[in-house]
């Protein structure tokens, strides 16, 4: 089972169906006149990506798209293993499955934070 | 053989961090006042109110390059003998070459290599907060401080000595520097007694100028420089005294070559004017050097009345064409970020890709750090053949 917390509300879809993570390379590359690199050393970013949410109650779903909405830091357990912390970056959308018509997906965009 | 370092930075204000972005520029320069200035980037903190320029608040930025992991600061020092006595220092260093400490411990290249580092106390000149919780600071050096003020100054009578008269103005701006606000055994000049009569003699009700362009009147003059170190102690120096230490520029990006008469830098005529005062009809407002023979001439306004008769501001125009005629054709060199680069220190290129440019030697005219890239942009003149 996977829940999100702000502290105050906590949200928990019936499902996790997507998680992508990635990272950047904090390394930054010099590429010198005479061929060649050298490198400054930096460590990596933080992860961001998505996790798609799946909610079979349409209350639910528009509940949790709705407290995502808010700015909070939030905070992810989970059985998987992907627990962090994480603040929403970038796009969240919330969509009915074309097909069964009977679960709502919440894509939610997200950047680690430590 | 690829160099491997990592770079770090900190900001600080009264010994509490602020959370500095990895953006920005800080640029040490010495033909400008400021010599330090810095464009930053930090998150803003709860209480905003401790970066208000208006109260020129002192911060300490850090500037840190490693090799590998090892002792940098030596507060890292500190850290790590706490309680011990000299001996334990001995003990790990014992043989080593003083150099060895900022070495490397566990280096990332074949070879090691020193770490670079540059401290400097700096005053914030300008603030602007954005609505994205992050706060742009605009940042200079102690010269800043004496640009601003105008109050009568406290003067008592000198021994005409340029540096004892500074030191007693600089206090009189910070008063509370109870040591020296310029380093002992810094350059000087004498002014003639008699020149002093009518100005310090009594301490004037008021001046026509800000304190720097008082200073700086009496250091060109001398042809000396007054600036303040990173460190934040203020040094009077002469004008072409270089800075120990050779830094060679062996990471290099890019490297173009630029011969430019439009740049503000170059003459190869000077007139200098100082303000008239018709209290003192006698003093002179205008001084020059090669501008009977010259294609373009600069001029140099020095917002303060001659303090001296013409004998001694003679010289000033000249020392300053002489600087002026190493600018124009100057070669801006980009290389990963050495924090030990400064003005005035000789330079080395031997870069056999550069094929108009043989192995040469010269010195740096400019360095700015950027801390997004990780590399600086170094602006050298003198430019000789090795």
């Amino acid at each position: 089972m996977t829940s999100m917390t702000n502290g105050v509300v906590t949200i928990t879809p019936d499902q996790v169906l997507v998680w992508e993570s990635s990272t950047e390379a904090g390394n930054a590359i010099h590429e010198l006149v005479g061929g060649g690199v050298d490198v400054t050393l930096g460590s990596d970013h933080t992860q961001m990506g998505t996790i798609r949410c799946i909610f079979l109650d349409e209350a639910a779903a528009t509940a949790a798209h709705s407290a995502m909405r808010s700015s909070a830091v939030w905070t992810l357990t989970s059985s998987l293993s992907i627990g962090m912390t994480f603040v929403r970056a970038g796009q969240m959308t919330l969509k009915l499955h074309e097909q069964t018509r009977a679960a709502w997906h919440l894509d939610i965009g997200y950047r680690e934070v430590t | 053989m690829t160099i491997r370092d990592r770079q770090e930075y900190s900001l600080t204000i009264d010994g509490n961090a602020l959370a500095l972005l990895d953006q920005g520029t800080v640029t040490l320069d010495d033909s400008w006042a400021p010599y330090v200035q810095a464009k930053l980037t930090v998150l803003t903190p709860v209480d905003a109110t401790i970066l208000d320029s208006r109260d020129l608040p002192q911060v300490t930025l850090k500037l840190l390059q490693q090799f590998g992991d090892g002792l940098q600061f030596t507060s890292d020092l500190t850290t790590m003998f706490a309680g011990g006595t000299s001996a334990s220092v001995t003990a790990l260093w014992g043989g080593w070459a003083t150099s060895a400490v900022t070495n490397l411990i566990g280096a990332w290249n074949s070879t090691r290599i020193a770490a670079t580092s540059l401290e400097a106390n700096l005053y914030i000149t300008a603030v602007t907060h954005h609505p994205d919780g992050t706060t742009d600071l605009s940042l200079a050096s102690g010269e800043v401080t004496l640009q601003g003020v105008r109050q009568t100054l406290r003067i008592a009578a000198t021994n005409g000595s340029i540096a004892e008269f500074f030191k007693v103005t600089i206090r009189d701006i910070f008063p509370y520097l109870s040591s020296e606000t310029l380093v002992a055994g810094d350059a000087d000049a004498i002014i003639p007694a008699d020149s002093l009569a009518g100005i310090f003699g009594v301490p004037p009700a008021s001046w026509n100028s800000d304190h720097w362009s008082l200073l700086q009147g009496f250091a060109t003059m001398a042809d000396l420089r007054l600036w303040c170190h990173p460190d934040g102690i203020f040094r009077l120096t002469p004008r072409w005294e270089s800075v120990p230490g050779t830094i060679a520029l062996d990471s290099i990006i890019d490297a173009p070559e630029t011969i430019n008469r439009e740049d503000d830098s170059w003459a190869d005529g000077v007139i200098v004017e100082y303000l008239e005062d018709p209290t003192t009809p006698e003093r002179p407002t205008v001084s020059d050097a090669g501008t009977t023979t010259a294609t373009k001439v600069a001029v140099v306004n020095i917002n303060v009345v001659t303090p001296l008769g013409g004998e001694y501001v003679d010289p000033a125009p000249a020392a300053i064409l002489a600087r002026m005629l190493e600018r124009g054709r100057s070669i801006e060199v980009t290389n990963v970020n050495r924090f030990n680069t400064a003005p005035n220190m000789a330079v080395t290129i031997d870069e056999p890709a550069l094929g108009w440019l043989p192995a040469s030697t010269g010195v740096v005219d400019a360095v700015t750090f950027d801390l997004e890239t990780k590399q600086m942009r170094v602006t050298v003149r003198e430019l000789q053949e090795a």
